[in-house]
């Protein structure tokens, strides 16, 4: 009988907190019942073992009951659970347990109660010990640090961000502190300098109106038109481009320029100015290299030592200051060689190796004599050197 | 014998994908006593703010920072999250449902299987299919608003603001309402994303495929840990990595 009627309440109860109810509920309150325990639930430990089955109920079983406004059923279900339980109790008086008993019972209950809060707290103890034993991971460092122009940096500015936490003073200020974004609401204002999206069409998405989801026991999703955005496709370019059919620009090109100058000797136009475009885009270091051993290769069967000389210092004009490598561009394509431009960048002992560079055309001799002396400018090997004292 | 195995095993492991770490930033692993309780399942989730952190696991959601669990008996949640009130909300059976004192309470019933869930702004969700081509939807609990449906499906998405981030096998987009669809990445033939995670103060993206966890910021991208992965969150301006297959939580700080 006592069962049944244990059974019954429970039933009447379940029918005022049925799952929906619960949902709205906690979303119409701005997410915390005044009833609910917030940032601490009453979770049961997973790494107590075994054991850890009988301390998590213990405390569960003294949750507060539920504060709310009783439903109608749930006020029904009380006065038929009062007047029953008042019938039980009035038809068994004779069955009430030895005061001594009870006395036992509640003693042997706070013991384990006890115990459990003890074993809990070991645990927890033993949690906290093994957080703070959090291990540092060996990891293989990469050291292209110049190269991450966001990955640190920007991780790093957000050290100084306030972080909302939970206040738990109060019931009250927990709930206010709870409902409050997590990230200040300002958030989105970063957003578009940040990711600067690329829009995808013109039309802007409308999200659909806003619709209860279930009403009377029936939930209906919202239909969706799809999104019929293209993506712009990615090119991969795969044949080369001719750069000698690219137009002569109407401003003087140095690397125009020098192709002329070299191309008046030299029959394989094409081959050489791809070489000098090239040349222009690498590294100084890797330029200084090829310009060498290229350099060397032209030597060993051209005429052309001379101005390939110039194409490396022109070239490393370029690379220090454009406007001074189109003054020496043009110089070396006019008439005038005589009047060397005045340069700003260059170091000053590459003045005077231009000018005589060219002028002193009289003796491969002596050309190699200036470059051996300024080889800290050119910083070049004296294989270069000696390839060129043995030419005739 | 059998322990002896698959530690060689592992040591094989991590010796064949060095772990590689972005300069200006540690690596920390949870101790193995703790990770070593968890019960993994591959498409883990993970959910970290002041209400704790918490992973999804094969038969439960476990909080990690204090000893604790949301399900008194075990169930498989395919995906969950944490209202602000610090409740999980997790869907079982392809039910959408609030974990209240150990107890899953079953709520409104998904359009289709395979559903995942995500915190929103001001206590909403977002939920979304990974699995399949679905509409992504926006629930407060009570109203439900349809957002959009990608044609792709959408493996991975976060809120920030009152707009979205989600990821598609053919990049990474940006959503806000009455705004045309914006693509923030394309990824075309790029691993396939496991999870996102935006730092909200600026906005910057954590992209988490299985083996590398990206920074995507002023449309680079970075790695800024290799050789793990996984589910990833930001907080606390740290970026947590549940690696399923490594089994173990890592946390990644800058110096």
């Amino acid at each position: 009988m006592k069962r049944f009627i244990f059974c019954l309440s429970l039933w009447l109860a379940s029918q005022t907190l049925d799952a929906e109810s619960a949902l709205q509920q906690l979303y119409d309150a701005g997410g915390s019942p005044p009833e609910v325990p917030m940032p601490q639930l009453k979770t049961q430990p997973y790494n107590s073992g075994s054991s850890s089955t009988a301390p998590s109920q213990t405390p569960r079983s003294t949750s507060p009951k539920p504060s709310r406004a009783p439903s109608p059923a749930a006020t029904v279900g009380a006065t038929v659970f009062g007047a029953l339980l008042e019938s039980v109790l009035f038809d068994a008086p004779s069955n009430e347990p030895d005061p001594e008993t009870l006395r036992q019972q509640e003693e042997q209950q706070r013991q384990a109660q006890e115990a459990a809060k003890r074993q809990e707290q070991e645990a927890q103890k033993q949690h906290q010990n093994l957080m703070h034993s959090f291990k540092s991971v060996p990891v293989v460092t990469t050291t292209t640090e110049t190269t991450t122009p966001s990955s640190g940096l920007s991780f790093k500015t957000a050290q100084t961000l306030k972080e909302t936490k939970i206040d738990t003073s109060s019931d009250e200020a927990m709930r206010e502190s709870a409902s409050r974004p997590f990230d200040g609401g300002a958030s989105h204002t970063a957003l578009p300098a940040t990711w600067k999206p690329y829009p995808l069409g013109k039309t802007p998405v409308s999200f659909s109106k806003p619709s209860i989801l279930c009403q009377n026991k029936t939930c209906t999703w919202p239909k969706v038109t799809p999104l019929n955005a293209t993506l712009p496709k990615a090119t991969v370019r795969h044949t080369p481009i001719n750069l000698s059919q690219i137009g002569i620009p109407t401003a003087p090109n140095p690397s125009m320029l020098l192709k002329t100058i070299l191309t008046s000797k030299e029959q394989d136009a094409t081959q050489f100015y791809v070489i000098l475009n090239r040349l222009s885009y690498l590294g100084k270091e890797i330029g200084k290299e090829l310009v060498t051993s290229i350099a060397m290769k032209l030597l060993e069967s051209t005429p052309v030592g001379e101005k390939i000389a110039l194409m490396k210092e022109v070239h490393d004009l370029a690379t220090n200051d454009m406007e001074d490598a189109n003054k020496v561009a043009l110089w070396l394509g006019s008439t005038q060689i005589d009047q060397p431009p005045e340069i700003t960048s260059l170091a000053e002992d590459a003045k005077p190796f231009l000018i005589r560079g060219i002028s002193a055309s009289e003796s491969f001799e002596k050309l190699s004599e200036l470059i051996s002396d300024t080889n800290d400018v050119f910083d070049m090997s004296a294989k270069f050197s000696d390839i060129i004292k043995n030419m005739p | 014998m059998k322990y002896l195995i698959i530690s060689i095993l592992f040591s094989l492991l991590s010796y064949a994908s060095p772990i590689e770490l972005a300069p200006k930033l540690t690596l920390n692993s949870m101790p193995k006593a703790l990770v070593d309780k968890i019960d993994w399942c591959q498409n883990t989730q993970l959910h970290v703010d002041a209400n704790g952190l918490w992973i999804l696991s094969q038969t439960n959601l476990l909080r990690l920072d204090k000893p604790g669990k949301a399900l008194m008996a075990p169930l498989h949640a395919t995906s969950f999250s944490l209202t602000k009130s610090g409740h999980p909300i997790a869907i079982i059976d392809d039910r959408l449902g609030l974990i209240r004192h150990g107890i899953f309470l079953p709520g409104p019933k998904l359009p289709d299987t395979g559903y995942s869930l995500v915190q929103g702004q001001n206590d909403t969700l977002y939920v979304y299919n990974p699995q399949k081509i679905a509409p992504i939807y926006r629930f407060d609990g009570q109203t439900i608003r349809s957002i959009a449906q990608p044609n792709q499906p959408v493996l991975a998405l976060s809120a920030l603001g009152d707009g979205i981030v989600f990821a598609t096998k053919e990049g990474i987009f940006a959503l806000q309402e009455n705004k045309p669809l914006a693509l923030v990445m394309p990824l075309s033939e790029f691993e396939p994303i496991t999870s996102l995670a935006v730092n909200p103060q600026t906005a910057e993206i954590f992209v988490g495929t299985p083996h590398t966890v990206y920074s995507l910021n002023a449309n680079v991208m970075v790695p800024l840990v290799s050789g793990i992965g996984g589910a990833i969150a930001f907080y606390d301006n740290r970026l947590w990595i549940a690696d399923a297959s490594l089994r173990q939580v890592y946390i990644v700080t800058p110096q």
